[in-house]
């Protein structure tokens, strides 16, 4: 008898002919992103400056996989003086190539997958980096 | 707000002079691409008789935004020009994929603080459902188009299913991406 008939080997990243890469929750906690971009939104009512800060802004950020091919997660984001400590937080869900598999390589819906993308992208620790890269662009 | 739709020899030289001087001011003189535009009309090779406009005009007669289609089975932007954003895949070839190119709702005539913005948020859902529409009456059920980061929001705001083929890149100086769009219920 074969054991292992009930086995699901993990796969290698594979890209989807739909456009999407496919990983499970488990695959997608060892993989690393690097920061690709961020920026203001021209369209965002208040750029301003509070306490010597530039507060009220939004604008939009966006990480790779260092996988090939390449998982891209990007997310908007706001930066509210009026809370202490001034802190950059996410608006609404990544958007992303990804589609989030559970460990029987059954498909998340989509809600699910981006609701744990956000997850994801909360343990990057994102914050610190966009401070220094945000700055860096438009001082 | 007035849309007209039509492909090149549906369109009058006026209409099309019209749009070709628009695309430049918004594509050359506002957001500075480097474009081959001699006479200040934007105008390339992907602007020929299959190509489908959809137009938006406001009570002035003025021109507020256009946009671009193409059928993937001739030769299309993303295909000559942008393959790498597909992430590897090989570029799509089908009469049910469409391409969306070209896509403003810059007012060329608006001296705000925020003139320079590639979409104006009024117009710019009314166009995509125009277009998604324009492009589902063709046959399409996908449409693919190369686009600033910026779209997603709006295409999410006006609950139309799309999602990124592959990461953006940083062309002149702004991130660009292959997004996916699906063509069902337009509302």
């Amino acid at each position: 008898m074969n054991t292992n008939a009930n086995l699901k080997i993990p796969q290698p990243i594979e890209l989807s002919c739909d456009g999407y890469i496919r990983v499970t929750k488990k695959i997608l906690k060892t993989i690393s992103f690097k920061h690709l971009d961020s920026g203001l939104y021209e369209d965002h009512p208040k750029q301003t400056y509070c306490n010597d800060r530039q507060s009220d802004m939004a604008g939009y950020t966006e990480w790779i996989s260092e996988t090939a091919p390449l998982i891209s997660i990007g997310w908007d984001w706001k930066l509210d003086c009026i809370k202490q400590p001034i802190m950059y937080s996410m608006t609404g869900f990544p958007y992303s190539n990804l589609i989030v598999q559970d460990n029987n390589f059954m498909d998340l819906d989509q809600h699910e997958s981006l609701d744990y993308l956000s997850k994801i992208v909360n343990n990057l620790n994102w914050q610190g980096q966009l401070l220094t890269l945000i700055t860096d662009k438009y001082s | 707000m007035e849309f007209i739709e039509g492909a090149t020899p549906n369109l009058s030289d006026q209409v099309l002079s019209e749009l070709f001087k628009y695309r430049y001011h918004v594509f050359v003189e506002r957001l500075g691409w480097e474009l081959d535009t001699p006479f200040e009309r934007e105008i390339d090779q992907f602007d020929h008789n299959e190509t489908l406009y959809v137009i938006a005009k406001n009570e002035a007669k003025n021109i507020v935004g256009c946009a671009r289609l193409l059928p993937t089975t001739s030769p299309y932007l993303l295909e000559e020009v942008f393959p790498e954003l597909l992430n590897g895949l090989p570029v799509p070839k089908s009469s049910d994929v469409w391409e969306l190119s070209r896509f403003t709702t810059m007012d060329v005539n608006d001296t705000g603080l925020v003139k320079n913005m590639q979409f104006s948020t009024e117009v710019t859902l009314e166009l995509l459902k125009q277009s998604i529409q324009s492009a589902q009456q063709q046959g399409a059920k996908r449409i693919i188009s190369v686009s600033p980061v910026g779209i997603e929001r709006l295409l999410r705001r006006a609950g139309i299913k799309a999602h990124r083929a592959g990461p953006p890149k940083i062309i002149d100086g702004y991130p660009l991406f292959a997004c996916w769009i699906e063509c069902e219920h337009p509302t």
